[in-house]
């Protein structure tokens, strides 16, 4: 903790090896939450880089009473929200409105996933799905939260979350994870 | 993972994810954080000029004592006259500069006082010693010598083609022997000291010309007199002191405001008639395809496309797929610094030419993609980037086009007034030199596209228009404020389908520069 602080100070005074050393603690960590929100490894950098530009800009409102890995985490997660809006087929993914819930399928399958299957199938989904999924199931954000956040409403939420959920379970069990081939592709 | 819900398995699986970037990131990331501190100095330094500029402006207005346009004059008298002699003016355009006499003068500085002359009375000027307090003079005509002559006569000595009209009106406006004296209508008004008289001119040429005239001594002070309302109380002051001096002393009327536009250009100005000022100019620059676009956003498929296809993704050169999307472009911030001088033009003298000349600042804002260092050859233009280095067209960086041009221009201002307020609408036709730039082009080279830095695909040389309001800020220094577009009828780039003309919306301040009192 007192390691972090130092570090902190040195970036906040613009040291070059302190903000590579920041960089060097959580970069790993980030370009894997970067990595789940996108749909290749090269925007999955390109969201770690700018998100780390948002650190740096913005590490003086960071209060060191917080985790600075748990802020920097937010930081990435709403850098590569920002990052997909930009991109048309993700707003073609969250164009419509649903105003119907659509019922959450609780049927709980007996699956034993390897993290590098279940990674692949989540980035296979329509960007918004996979976004909403990311949010709510990984990053544990609600409804109302991701509302905010992605500018929609609550129910839009639900309805996306359900259907990716659907996706992946159908995926899971039909198909078999052993048919999904494409790993981690720069 | 049996007794776990979904959600909970998807959690442990994916939220400890790691994995390693590529060194490249960190390099992007490196040089994108010193390009902003170093952004950061370059602002501070640039607020810094213009807070310098600003002060060395204020500080020149502060030490020029010339006269603020549009004040009315009154002139007092004793009490017994007051009502009969006080009349009021409104400024009238002003004489030309009072010009240093060639006989030996006293200088009138600011604490100097005129001496009385040897055989003058002492009781003539009641109180005062044997003084005249001329403290209000100096600050009213800072820039006149007066001397006393052989003949004892003060004078305050004008220029070469001033003298004829002055004598003249002093000849006529002669101190008159029957001891009255005359206001501006020429009505006798008796003076209540025989042996002081003193006239007010008020002649079409010289509406402000003050004769104080001694004429048991034969001396005349005579003085093109200049009053800021701020002497008001110095002058009231010192003309009872005088007792039966007939001084004017402005007061804050209505103004004119048809005359009291043009005023403001001839105040400062010399014996050719041009006045000068430094303009300062801030806003918002871009290029735009013509100058129909111009409060359109940016058009990156036509400022960026030397293919011409408008698709990123198609018809690279030599054929085959690129990759690389056109490059985001936004508008960036534009200043300039200029010297300027206008003169009354016209058979009315309404309207104003105007010279300026130069420097101008004009930036884009771009998105590129990782800096990669080493030349390329590009499939339109055979040249190789001049830095040693190029872009990836894509979106994740930041970059600023810098355009540094020197600029000489002629300008045109029509004066009118507008709710009381004076304003001058001008137009504008300049020649622009591009001195250097950082600014990028883009091309494609094989299948890709990128970003790259080469000057000689610009078009040095520029021509552009302007066009703008001001309005006239403050009575007795004044300024002007307002908006100005320019546009360049020119396109920046050499680039075969590419256009890029550069324009500013800027805000624009004018301060009027004045030749300080000579001391």
């Amino acid at each position: 903790m007192q390691d972090e602080k130092k570090l902190v100070k040195d970036c906040l005074k613009q040291h070059p090896a302190a903000q590579k050393q920041l960089y060097e603690l959580f970069a790993r960590e980030m370009l894997g939450i970067c990595y789940r929100y996108t749909k290749s490894m090269h925007d999955a950098e390109e969201v770690l880089q700018q998100g780390f530009i948002k650190v740096f800009q913005y590490l003086h409102q960071y209060r060191s009473d917080g985790e600075l890995g748990a802020w920097i985490r937010r930081i990435m997660v709403n850098t590569a929200i920002n990052y997909l809006k930009r991109r048309p087929q993700y707003q073609l993914d969250l164009s419509f409105e649903d105003a119907h819930l659509h019922p959450v399928d609780n049927h709980q399958p007996d699956l034993r996933v390897q993290m590098k299957d279940l990674l692949n199938l989540v980035r296979q989904l329509p960007a918004g799905y996979q976004t909403i999924f990311n949010l709510h199931a990984v990053e544990g954000y609600s409804h109302v939260e991701i509302a905010k956040m992605m500018g929609i409403s609550e129910g839009t939420s639900r309805s996306q979350y359900a259907r990716a959920r659907g996706l992946l379970i159908s995926w899971l069990e039909n198909h078999g994870i052993n048919d999904k081939k494409d790993y981690y592709a720069r | 993972m049996p007794g776990k819900t979904f959600e909970e398995q998807v959690r442990q699986e994916l939220i400890g994810l790691r994995l390693e970037p590529s060194q490249q990131v960190w390099e992007t990331l490196a040089v994108q954080l010193q390009q902003k501190h170093k952004r950061r100095r370059i602002f501070w330094l640039l607020m810094l000029m213009l807070c310098l500029l600003g002060a060395s402006g204020w500080w020149w207005i502060q030490h020029n004592t010339d006269l603020a346009p549009g004040h009315a004059w009154t002139t007092h008298a004793d009490n017994s006259t007051a009502t009969k002699t006080t009349t009021t003016t409104t400024t009238p355009i002003l004489p030309e500069r009072i010009q240093p006499d060639t006989t030996p003068s006293t200088v009138i500085s600011q604490t100097t006082t005129i001496p009385a002359h040897q055989n003058r009375d002492k009781n003539d000027y009641a109180g005062t010693a044997d003084q005249l307090p001329v403290k209000l003079l100096n600050r009213q005509a800072p820039r006149t010598n007066a001397s006393v002559n052989q003949s004892g006569r003060y004078t305050l000595p004008v220029g070469n083609h001033q003298k004829s009209a002055l004598s003249k009106d002093l000849q006529r406006e002669a101190v008159p022997e029957n001891g009255v004296i005359k206001d501006q209508k020429s009505q006798p008004i008796p003076a209540q000291d025989n042996r002081i008289k003193q006239s007010v001119t008020a002649a079409p040429a010289f509406r402000d010309t003050v004769v104080i005239s001694e004429d048991s001594k034969k001396s005349v002070v005579s003085a093109v007199l200049r009053l800021p309302p701020s002497d008001t109380t110095a002058t009231e002051k010192n003309t009872r002191s005088a007792d039966t001096a007939a001084l004017p002393v402005p007061t804050h009327q209505p103004v004119d405001s048809t005359k009291a536009s043009v005023t403001p250009a001839t105040q400062s100005a010399g014996k050719s008639g041009w006045s000068w000022a430094v303009q300062v100019l801030g806003g918002l620059g871009g290029t735009r395809k013509s100058i129909g676009s111009l409060f359109a956003a940016p058009d990156p498929l036509r400022a960026y496309n030397p293919i011409g296809s408008g698709s990123p993704g198609s018809g690279a050169g030599s054929g085959g797929t690129a990759t690389g999307a056109i490059p985001v472009v936004r508008d960036g911030a534009s200043l300039g610094f200029e010297v300027a001088m206008e003169k009354k033009i016209g058979p009315k003298q309404r309207h104003l030419l105007g010279l300026s000349a130069g420097y101008h600042f004009y930036t884009t804002q771009l998105k590129v993609g990782a800096r990669t260092a080493g030349t390329l050859l590009f499939n339109n233009f055979n040249v190789s980037n001049q830095t040693g280095y190029y872009f990836a067209s894509r979106d994740s960086l930041n970059y600023t086009n810098y355009y540094h041009f020197l600029e000489a221009a002629v300008q045109y201002y029509i004066p009118f007034s507008f709710l009381k307020a004076n304003m001058r609408w001008h137009t504008s036709l300049g020649i622009n030199y591009l001195l250097t730039s950082n600014g990028l082009h883009y091309d494609y080279s094989g299948n890709a596209a990128y970003l790259f830095q080469n000057n000689s695909l610009f078009n040095r040389l520029q021509l552009n228009t302007g066009s703008g309001l001001d309005m006239q800020l403050g009575r007795k220094k004044p300024v002007w404020a307002g908006l100005q577009v320019d546009y360049m009828l020119g396109n920046l780039s050499k680039q075969a389908l590419s256009d890029q003309h550069l324009f500013r919306i800027s805000a624009i301040l004018r301060i009027p520069l004045q030749k300080p009192a000579r001391k």
